[in-house]
């Protein structure tokens, strides 16, 4: 891309210096006069209703400063799309570890002996873990004030199911009744966190006015402030949320989830108060994703043809919705894949049980559907004998199609990406050796809207302040939006500095999520840079006596088109608008992207029906199997994603490749483990997460269909990556052995199991003692299943 | 029960009271401010906290601060010599190797004594070498290649 000198090129970090020496902070890392350390008792309980609470002991020990409960704190119920929860838990606890109590001590070993010291009264209820059981007639209902709730948008809800949406297309009867072959399968996936390594923390001070400060490891500061103000009654403006490095988010870290606590013992206690989550808290309270129960029957022709899809899909969100019903929306939306299906009925469940709630994670409610959809195409391939990649081809979205809510598809990358990742793997028929396999995944995704906005200001040397709000979780997008500043305003990159501001400061960002900070706040900063060059044409022209139309910026300097000789420096031209006219001068853009039209008859009950710029991706999984063991060793991951147009093509790659094993770990390994309701595996080493022993090799593949609407074409990359890992591995293991898996995660037992009973997975034929997780999930299904 | 003890950090030599049950993880970062070494478990299982004991990586919340008397510790915060980085982090850096930077410290102090042991390690070592070293962002794949960029020299 010769056109362009700043932007397409891998520009090394802005803040991996201060990273590799140990000087970028961390909320980890503040530390304030007088701080005092803060610790939550959570519920022993998966439902009960709570009788008494007597902290009379906690609030006597020596060191204890503050202890709280729900009767101590606003009562305000919050949550995104659906206000069904408290801060701290109100007359009834809905899952093993919800907060019910909090305090703030002189150290951690205090605040923990405090906890000890807090006495609760509960009445068991009867509690529910399997979704189906939720959705059962009569069943207990979690939230028996449900249809109360304020809720955002036309959401459907009905006893545990806290929303429900249909998408809907053709005629599904017409669609299987003219199908050669149809197809039923019944796909379940695990319960698995985003374990970021830096752990949430939150640290509050409150000062004599009542403002509260607040430093929190958050995607989303502008989110945190409005929630803590709806949460403590507070007015936004006396709270500031301060941005500083993120220890990764992958969805986990949006909105709120300690803020208030923190916030509230600091009020109560007149000092600084930090809290820091343990990884047992995060992986009991802190944000998972949905494990899910996903029926799909598919209609085909003989020759391939995709024909007709119904699917049920069930999101288990655990006790609270959170972002529930728009991650069992994205499933809805995504189970149809990047394929045209003319006839489809989706109906997907976001469904209470008494668990961890769960909430965004990379790809929110896409790896689940994606896993599904991909694996069931294998099995048409394999019936109707087409080779997998031949299917796709086939009936592959292209140009000019339609999504499944009927919006046209403009951009659309998708046989780019399984061209290439087909030709680099390579793709080929045949099986190099008995126990090695080959498989694909693709997936389609969307990249996210909502509004964005900052400022550009200059500085009196010359050089640019882009000012903004968003926030780095690791993605790198610090250095990209200031490549693309620097692009817009012809200027070398050293001459941008981006200036994270906290929320007093910077203008408003809805937050680091969605896929949607290269491409909306990207898009907020080339507005930005109009802006800021009509000011300095208009500025400069006065100063040259010319008309502002034959006015450029060139070579760090404002010149009279054709007369480079009476050119006036930035630097020169900042000073002398501090002198003349007034300073400084400061642009500002913002964007909120328009919706796409869609068929407005074809959902219900759902969010983001249409979303600016779809996303592509082919993997290719190359593995062997152990079949001793059964254990998966992954050899190679050949990952082909359209990403529009790559700002900085080395952090995509970085995108790619950590969602490839993130991916791979969702497949193979990942897993959270419940026993009624309580976590027995909540630590990272027995959960098992990927090392670098685990991960494969792979290659990482750009393809650059460029969006209409992006910054430069640009797209979101950031969420895919982790979502059609899985079901290439899937398929890559029913290549290389037969056995068809179901239900994640794949783990060395599961498929012992299966090779030793020569049966094509079945995950119900392997239940019971050989894997309870399975058994749990699987119970009540359909025996054929 | 507080106990006296004198060890060397970063090139500094130090002498501390410290409490029994106090870690080298709490040490280095709530008495010391040496905020570079990071928390990510506190069990042991994430190798955030990695600093080199004696030129071996450790996981510095499984150690006692009482354990690290007489020895000599580098955290991430003495690696650099002056402005000039050590070609381990110059190399994290060129190839892309950071991205929320919380495992960095810890995964760049495990390669150096990999390499300080072993200056030419094939990839199989290498990964074997960072397997107590997690990282959630970068698949691990740029991270290995910056270790063979360094160890190749």
């Amino acid at each position: 891309m010769a056109e362009y000198k700043v932007i397409g090129q891998n520009l090394p970090r802005v803040d991996a210096q201060d990273k590799v020496t140990g000087r970028a902070k961390y909320s980890l890392d503040i530390k304030l006069p007088r701080m005092l350390s803060g610790r939550i008792l959570g519920s022993m309980f998966p439902h009960a209703k709570i009788l008494k609470i007597d902290a009379s002991r906690a609030k006597r020990l020596a060191g204890v400063k503050a202890v709280i409960t729900a009767d101590d704190i606003p009562d305000v119920r919050w949550g995104f799309i659906l206000k069904d929860r408290t801060i701290l838990a109100h007359e009834k606890v809905r899952y093993i570890g919800e907060p019910i109590a909090a305090v703030a001590a002189i150290d951690e070993e205090t605040a923990d002996e405090a906890l000890e010291l807090i006495q609760i009264e509960c009445q068991e209820l009867p509690a529910i873990f399997h979704p189906e059981e939720a959705m059962a007639v009569g069943a207990t209902l979690i939230h028996e004030e449900l249809h109360s709730y304020t809720a955002m948008g036309e959401i459907i809800r009905k006893n545990n199911v806290c929303s429900h949406t249909v998408i809907q297309q053709g005629d599904i009867e017409t669609g299987f009744s003219g199908s050669d072959e149809v197809f039923e399968d019944c796909f379940t996936t695990q319960m698995v966190h985003q374990c970021y390594l830096e752990p949430h923390v939150a640290v509050c001070d409150v000062n004599h006015s009542g403002n509260l400060t607040i430093w929190t490891s958050t995607q989303s500061p502008f989110f945190v402030r409005s929630e803590l103000a709806e949460t403590l009654l507070m007015p936004i403006s006396k709270i500031k949320v301060i941005p500083l490095n993120v220890g990764g988010g992958f969805g986990g870290k949006f909105g709120i989830l300690l803020e208030p606590i923190c916030a509230l013992l600091a009020k109560k206690s007149n000092r600084p108060v930090k809290i820091v989550m343990t990884r047992k808290e995060e992986f009991t309270t802190a944000n998972p994703r949905h494990p899910t129960i996903m029926k799909l029957r598919t209609g085909v022709k003989k020759d391939g043809t995709l024909v007709a899809r119904a699917a049920t899909l069930i999101y288990d969100t655990g006790a609270f919705a959170g972002m529930g019903p728009i991650v069992s929306c994205n499933g809805a939306k995504f189970i149809t894949g990047p394929y045209r299906i003319p006839h489809i009925m989706i109906n997907s469940y976001c469904v209470y049980t008494n668990k961890t709630p769960a909430n965004l994670c990379r790809g929110a409610g896409s790896p689940q559907a994606t896993f599904a959809s991909e694996s069931q195409m294998d099995i048409i391939a394999t019936k109707l004998g087409i080779d997998p990649l031949e299917l796709r081809l086939k009936n592959g979205v292209e140009e000019g199609d339609m999504s499944s809510t009927g919006q046209v598809l403009h951009g659309v990358g998708f046989k780019g990406t399984l061209r290439l990742a087909s030709q680099k793997a390579p793709w080929v028929p045949h099986k190099p050796d008995i126990y090695q396999g080959k498989g694909i995944g693709c997936l389609q995704y969307e990249t996210g809207t909502l509004g964005s906005s900052c400022c550009i200001r200059l500085n009196e040397d010359g050089t640019f302040a882009l000012i903004i709000g968003t926030i780095e979780i690791g993605q790198g997008s610090t250095t990209i939006l200031r490549q693309i500043a620097a692009e817009g305003l012809g200027v070398p990159v050293e001459a941008v500095n981006t200036a994270i501001g906290d929320t007093d400061i910077a203008p408003y960002d809805m937050g680091t999520g969605a896929d949607r900070v290269t491409f909306s706040m990207g898009n907020a900063v080339l507005v930005a840079v109009r802006d800021m060059k009509a000011q300095l044409f208009q500025i400069g022209a006065m100063l040259l006596e010319a008309n502002p139309d034959d006015i450029e910026l060139q070579d760090g300097k404002i010149i009279v088109r054709g007369a480079p000789e009476r050119g006036i420096p930035l630097s020169d031209l900042a000073m002398a608008c501090h002198m003349l006219k007034g300073g400084p001068i400061l642009a500002k853009g913002s964007y909120l992207a328009e919706e796409p039209p869609f068929n407005t008859q074809s959902i219900k009950g759902g969010f983001f029906p249409s979303t600016p710029a779809p996303t592509f991706a082919t993997q290719i999984a190359d593995l062997k199997i152990d079949p001793e063991t059964g254990q998966v060793e992954l050899l190679k991951i050949t990952a082909a994603h359209d990403v529009g147009f790559a700002i900085n093509p080395m952090a995509v790659e970085g995108q790619i490749e950590g969602g490839v094993v993130m991916g791979g770990g969702y497949a193979l390994s990942e897993e959270i483990i419940f026993d009624q309701g309580k976590i027995i595996n909540p630590k990272l080493a027995d959960y098992k997460l990927p090392t670098a022993l685990d991960a494969p090799q792979i290659e990482a593949l750009i393809v650059q269909e460029r969006s209409l609407t992006g910054p430069f074409g640009a797209k979101g990359v950031g969420e895919p990556g982790a979502a059609p890992t899985a079901p290439a591995i899937a398929n890559a293991i029913y290549s290389a052995v037969g056995v068809r898996v179901k239900d994640l995660p794949i783990t060395a037992e599961k498929l012992y199991w299966a090779l030793k009973h020569n049966v094509s997975v079945q995950p119900s034929a392997i239940s019971g003692q050989q894997n309870k997780a399975i058994g749990d999930r699987q119970k009540n299904l359909a025996p054929d299943l | 029960m507080t106990h006296q003890i004198e060890l060397i950090i970063n090139g500094e030599h130090y002498e501390l009271m410290v409490k029994a049950n106090k870690t080298l993880l709490e040490l280095l970062r709530e008495d010391l401010d040496l905020t570079g070494t990071k928390m990510g478990c506190g069990t042991g299982d994430c190798g955030a906290c990695t600093v080199l004991l004696d030129n071996r990586p450790v996981n510095a919340c499984l150690v006692l601060a009482v354990e690290a008397r007489g020895k000599e510790i580098v955290t991430i915060e003495g690696l650099a010599q002056g402005e000039t980085l050590h070609p381990l982090q110059q190399a994290f850096i060129d190839h892309g190797a950071v991205q929320c930077g919380f495992c960095t410290p810890g995964m760049i102090l495990t390669a150096k004594a990999l390499l300080d042991n072993n200056p030419n390690p094939t990839e199989p070592m290498i990964r074997r070498a960072i397997a107590g070293n997690i990282c959630r962002c970068t698949g691990y794949t740029k991270i290995v290649k910056a270790i063979m960029a360094v160890a190749s020299r």
